[in-house]
């Protein structure tokens, strides 16, 4: 192994990593809306809703995205009237079906962290807030939805971090993301340890350069659950300070 | 009615034949109440005598299953749904109501990701859409009032219970409220810190303000309110101005009661 | 201490007697790398058995070199790695030899070639590509070669042209097609013909022999090869079998086999079986 075939490999899999970012946070943000709904339809109290939502968890979580990603990109091209429909241009594309495969995908995980989230909203704080008059959006944006992210907030990261390593089955419909280029760069060099390390070596700072940030969004987003602004331990200093 | 009350004669709060029913078990049976403005009512009672659902029933936390509430002379619409449970016919009409109502929660329920002067500023600000530096204005000095204004920038969990308990009171004051609920506002407090809460409370009713307050405090009771409402198995039990029921007036239960 | 010393001899004695075996080899079984999946040359049959040009030839070959010869099957991606590791002795997989395949591993002398061809559908405009069943040979005849790529080349111009990761066709599209065209990797043949069916790519390359059979599969109507047919130079000398550089007794076993093989027309007659053309390298 030498210096110079890392260095030769970082400079033909660096050039994949715009793409393997753009893949994960951008079908990390459409797979968000489809969580939040999905979640939105198992809370609802709407049978049909629910049911629905859950046989749509229940079939993207049971099956490996691999196959998943394959259906979406080779199966619907199977059917003349896909290629003659309005969605052809988007399905066409190995890119937007790499997003929505990724999308589909992640919504369903994400949807229980959501879930989750939104169901551990206390109670009492709901009804502080419904008894001076909130109700409906305004409920939900004030009071429910920074309360549900803050719990579902490291989980999600977590969910973050598994889409970016998602990202390489893209490489099956031939987007040239990272696992791409290296797997075009083994077969040309035969050489498959040292450009895999490579390869493994960009995954692991692309994660731990997002697990920091989303550790600074965590602390960023609940000063509520650090020490006393003053410094001073809780519980005790409390009763100490009230009978002063 | 035979309470005795202190000012104004308008009623800020009537009850009439309420009914609540949680499945086969009726926990209201019939409860007709009304306070008057700037008048202090102690609701009193055995656990499970329905005092709490009944005051929840004032601002539709429950919707009773008959009966009317009225609230400054507006009577809250209840239809019955196709399931046979009543529910509000128009939710604007309730929030808009609920919006002039401050409640005290047993348990605080402070909006946790929230310091405290934006517990207290939420309301006017976002509910009742009040100009922010007037909202805030007030809110400290509401603050300074319940005796936590340095505790302003500081989250409830970093605050003992009796100090979350005020910023509570200060929040549901921020409302403006023309009537204030209370639903066992002390009894999940230290006995040490009791006190504080209920001089504020008691600071409150000296203003004149009308209060309902569901309280264990016979203390509280006795002292500081107009009348003291007595419930037993969903009903009124007794009723009447505080000196009559301590001083041997109410009925043999209440006797029972107070005495422990 | 003297069981010690016994134990140490039979050790010493166990120890020689393998570095012997290791150091003479005699080659009574030969294990042979397929992808099974590149047909007319290997094909998995439905069962999970193999087929093609090259089991065919294999079975003759060992004849030959009085071996017994076992197939393993390995994906394309790893199958220089895998034999590299040992997994097998030989890759036979309608592998050219390249230069850069050359740094890693060895090649006995080709047993067959059918250049490289474009594929289209019937109805695209690609159809009517010039020079239709003309064959240019990249090496010895370079000049006539690039004048035909310059001939088909405009009409290229804004396509996508499907080919297989790192194979030969893709160096030679990369080298003169990638300045007009959109050049898509796929890992599988099988993948480009699914995106030329659907219309994702206008083209595909593969070998000659690839396409002639796709064509004829089923889901693939429509599909037919076109324009001239490409080898030689940096196409490769033809499929020749992959070996490990240090077993060069291996190599001049093949060598011998095949030159046989050619000599005596089992390798046309096979081809003609496979192909539908002789695929004999001359």
């Amino acid at each position: 192994m030498s210096l110079d075939f890392f260095i030769e490999a970082l400079q033909r899999l660096l050039p994949g990593v715009p793409l393997t970012l753009t893949l994960a946070f951008l079908s990390t943000g459409i797979g968000a809306v489809f969580a939040f709904a999905l979640a939105g339809m198992r809370l609802s109290g709407i049978l049909p809703l629910d049911w629905l939502a859950r046989g749509y968890v229940f079939v993207f979580r049971g099956t490996p995205l691999l196959v998943q990603i394959f259906i979406i990109y080779y199966g619907l091209s199977q059917f003349p009237e896909v290629r003659h429909s309005f969605a052809w241009p988007i399905l066409r594309e190995p890119f937007w079906c790499a997003i929505i495969a990724l999308s589909l995908n992640t919504g369903a995980y994400a949807s229980e962290v959501v879930r989750g989230g939104l169901l551990s909203v206390p109670q009492g704080q709901l009804e502080a807030a419904r008894a001076c008059g909130m109700s409906g959006l305004l409920l939900f944006r004030r009071i429910v939805l920074p309360l549900a992210i803050r719990q579902a907030l490291p989980a999600y990261g977590t969910e973050l971090i598994l889409m970016v390593k998602a990202t390489s089955l893209a490489s099956i419909i031939t987007l040239m993301e990272i696992t791409g280029l290296a797997a075009k760069m083994i077969s040309d060099t035969y050489r498959v340890i040292e450009v895999f390390v490579v390869a493994g070596a960009i995954y692991l700072v692309i994660n731990f350069v997002l697990t920091r940030i989303i550790l600074l969004a965590e602390h960023w987003l609940t000063p509520h659950l650090r020490a006393r602004p003053d410094g001073v331990v809780l519980p005790s200093d409390a009763l100490i300070g009230d009978r002063a | 009615m035979t309470g005795l009350p202190s000012t104004g004669t308008a009623a800020a709060v009537r009850l009439t034949d309420l009914h609540k029913r949680f499945g086969a078990l009726e926990v209201l049976k019939g409860i007709s109440l009304e306070a008057r403005e700037g008048e202090v009512v102690s609701i009193l009672g055995a656990s499970g005598s329905g005092k709490s659902t009944m005051l929840r029933c004032i601002n539709m936390l429950e919707v009773p299953t008959s009966g009317t509430v009225t609230v400054g002379g507006e009577t809250i619409a209840l239809v019955r749904g196709r399931n046979g449970e009543s529910r509000p016919a128009d939710r604007r009409q309730v929030d808009r109501i609920r919006s002039r109502v401050g409640m005290v929660f047993q348990s605080f329920n402070l909006w946790s990701h929230k310091t405290v002067l934006e517990n207290v500023v939420e309301a006017p600000i976002h509910v009742q859409g009040r100009p922010k530096r007037e909202c805030v204005e007030e809110a400290l000095g509401l603050l300074e009032k319940v005796g936590i204004a340095d505790k302003r920038d500081h989250y409830p969990a970093h605050l003992s219970g009796g100090q979350q308990q005020r910023a509570a009171i200060a929040r549901a004051l921020a409302q403006r409220p023309a009537l204030m609920l209370f639903d066992e506002p002390t009894s999940a407090l230290d006995p040490e810190l009791v006190g504080e809460v209920l001089r504020v409370m008691r600071g409150l009713a000296e203003e004149g303000r009308t209060m309902l307050v569901v309280t264990h405090e016979m203390g509280f009771a006795r002292d500081v309110s107009n009348r003291v409402v007595f419930l037993h198995q969903g009903l009124i039990e007794a009723e009447g101005a505080p000196d009559a029921l301590f001083g041997g007036g109410g009925s043999e239960r209440f006797q029972r009661f107070i005495a422990g | 201490m003297k069981t010690l010393m016994k134990l140490a001899a039979v050790a010493l004695t166990a120890t020689s007697l393998l570095a012997g075996v290791a150091e003479a080899k005699d080659w009574q079984t030969v294990k042979l790398g397929t992808e099974g999946a590149f047909p007319p040359w290997n094909a998995t049959k439905a069962d999970g058995t193999l087929e093609g040009f090259e089991i065919d030839l294999a079975a003759d070959l060992c004849k030959r070199m009085e071996v017994k010869c076992e197939w393993v099957v390995q994906s394309w991606d790893g199958i220089i790695p895998a034999l590299q590791a040992g997994k097998f002795d030989a890759i036979m997989s309608g592998m050219s030899a390249t230069a850069k395949r050359e740094e890693v591993i060895a090649f006995s002398e080709p047993y067959g070639s059918t250049g490289q061809t474009f594929a289209v559908l019937k109805d695209s405009d690609l159809a009517k590509l010039p020079l239709s069943g003309e064959v240019f040979a990249l090496g010895s005849k370079p000049e006539e070669s690039e004048k035909a790529i310059e001939e088909i080349k405009p009409a290229f111009k804004g396509k996508v042209i499907g080919v297989q990761s790192s194979s030969i066709a893709e160096g030679f599209l990369q080298k003169y097609f990638a300045d007009v065209a959109e050049i898509r990797e796929y890992g599988k043949t099988q993948e480009h013909d699914l995106d030329l069916m659907s219309g994702r790519v206008d083209a595909i390359m593969a070998s000659m022999a690839y396409v002639t059979t796709a064509a004829k599969e089923n889901g693939n109507e429509g599909m037919e090869p076109v324009g001239p047919r490409f080898q030689g130079g940096m196409l490769g000398k033809g499929s020749s079998m992959g070996l490990r550089k240090e077993d060069t007794d291996l190599k001049a076993m093949f060598d011998k086999a095949i030159a046989a093989a050619k000599d005596d027309g089992t390798i046309k007659s096979l081809s003609e079986k496979w192909f539908g053309f002789d695929v004999t390298v001359y």
